[in-house]
């Protein structure tokens, strides 16, 4: 078996939108936590990750950490209170958008089963262009 | 049906497996079980048990009664602010807690100035194990949830829950065997609820207390969450 298909195989990316909340950010590190004993690579894409990261690395003690990888696109939405225009808000939105897309782009034939977490109906087009590329959708 | 709506439920009919913290189906939300092809109960989080751990015995502990969560109106605040008064009508006065942020933090703060009562805005995530373990009783009457992480997190603590019948909650105070399931949302239910649980002996609570915990080393146990999930993988190749 070729190397590379191997490697799909025993990879699963989890993609979870970057919502404003902490608590999504704890989540997420429960989940990746979990899956990080299941699957021999875990590849994370979401927003901001990296910077919540001091707050939630208690979440992450358990993890398997050598087989989790990080793409952090260094957006999140804006939480409700802050008082940020329409426009920036809808441009930071398009950003993330375009971002879970150009790395589905890129890193699609590393992982052959994509598990949907937070924010799930903001996921559509990366997952309507996984399920076309053949990929295994799980949604949490 | 709203945009939104409309990507959940196409998503969940692309996908091959929908994972789910909710158990019992009664409890499910209506759009994964009517479009979700394959619908796998496997998703419970795990809980660091070293981290979350009973500390202290019930009796030892300083609030009789707690409230821990988002001040919102759906996790039913209004509800428990009027059971309380009426336990302290009656003579019962118990120590109270209410911790958390949110949009009804005043009338939390305007419910400490009437009672014996402890309002805390913000406790970082660290400090949480001993808050849960200076509380005795918690009460959740949230009108929708999933399986809350307080209430996963108080439970391994030994806090003993007062939950309301939605979402994952009815599951684990079932399973566990411990505490109460209101009925139904109503500041009575809630009132009735903790009037039992003020009456019963140290040692009853206690009992209680340590089913609670028993439960979360039993499901919630980080090597209990990877055997859950390792479904995933057998069934997706």
């Amino acid at each position: 078996m070729p190397s590379s298909k191997f490697d799909a195989d025993n990879t699963i990316a989890i993609f979870s939108f970057p919502l404003p909340s902490l608590t999504n950010y704890s989540l997420l590190a429960n989940l990746a936590t979990i899956i990080s004993h299941i699957y021999p690579r875990v590849i994370i894409f979401t927003g901001n990750f990296i910077k919540h990261l001091p707050l939630i690395i208690d979440d992450l003690r358990l993890s398997n950490k050598k087989n989790i990888q990080i793409y952090d696109f260094k957006y999140k939405l804006f939480s409700r209170d802050n008082p940020t225009s329409l426009l920036t808000r809808f441009f930071v939105y398009i950003k993330i958008q375009a971002s879970f897309i150009v790395a589905v782009l890129k890193l699609h034939s590393k992982f052959r089963t994509a598990l949907f977490f937070i924010g799930i109906p903001h996921m559509l087009p990366s997952l309507i262009f996984l399920r076309l590329l053949g990929k295994k959708i799980i949604l949490y | 049906m709203n945009i939104l709506d409309f990507s959940l439920i196409t998503a969940i009919k692309l996908a091959d497996v929908v994972i789910t913290e909710i158990i019992d189906p009664a409890f499910e939300d209506p759009t994964k079980l009517k479009h979700a092809r394959t619908r796998l109960p496997i998703a419970l989080r795990f809980i660091d048990i070293e981290r979350f751990k009973k500390l202290k015995t019930i009796n030892e502990r300083k609030y009789d009664i707690g409230f821990i969560g988002r001040l919102e109106p759906e996790k039913g605040l209004h509800e428990f602010i009027r059971a309380i008064r009426i336990l302290n009508a009656k003579g019962y006065n118990p120590h109270v807690l209410i911790a958390g942020g949110g949009s009804l933090i005043n009338i939390a703060e305007n419910f400490l100035n009437k009672i014996n009562a402890t309002v805390l805005s913000y406790i970082p995530h660290n400090q949480m194990p001993d808050l849960y373990n200076e509380v005795k009783i918690l009460v959740l009457p949230s009108k929708k949830e999933g399986v809350p992480t307080v209430l996963v997190e108080a439970l391994a603590c030994g806090v003993i829950p007062v939950v309301s019948k939605v979402g994952g909650m009815p599951w684990l105070i079932q399973k566990a065997n411990a505490g109460i399931m209101l009925d139904e949302l109503y500041y009575k239910s809630i009132y009735n609820a903790l009037e039992y649980l003020l009456n019963l002996k140290p040692e009853e609570l206690e009992d209680i207390s340590q089913k609670s915990r028993k439960f979360i080393e039993d499901y919630f146990a980080i090597n209990k969450a990877i055997r859950r999930y390792s479904v995933l993988r057998k069934i997706l190749i």
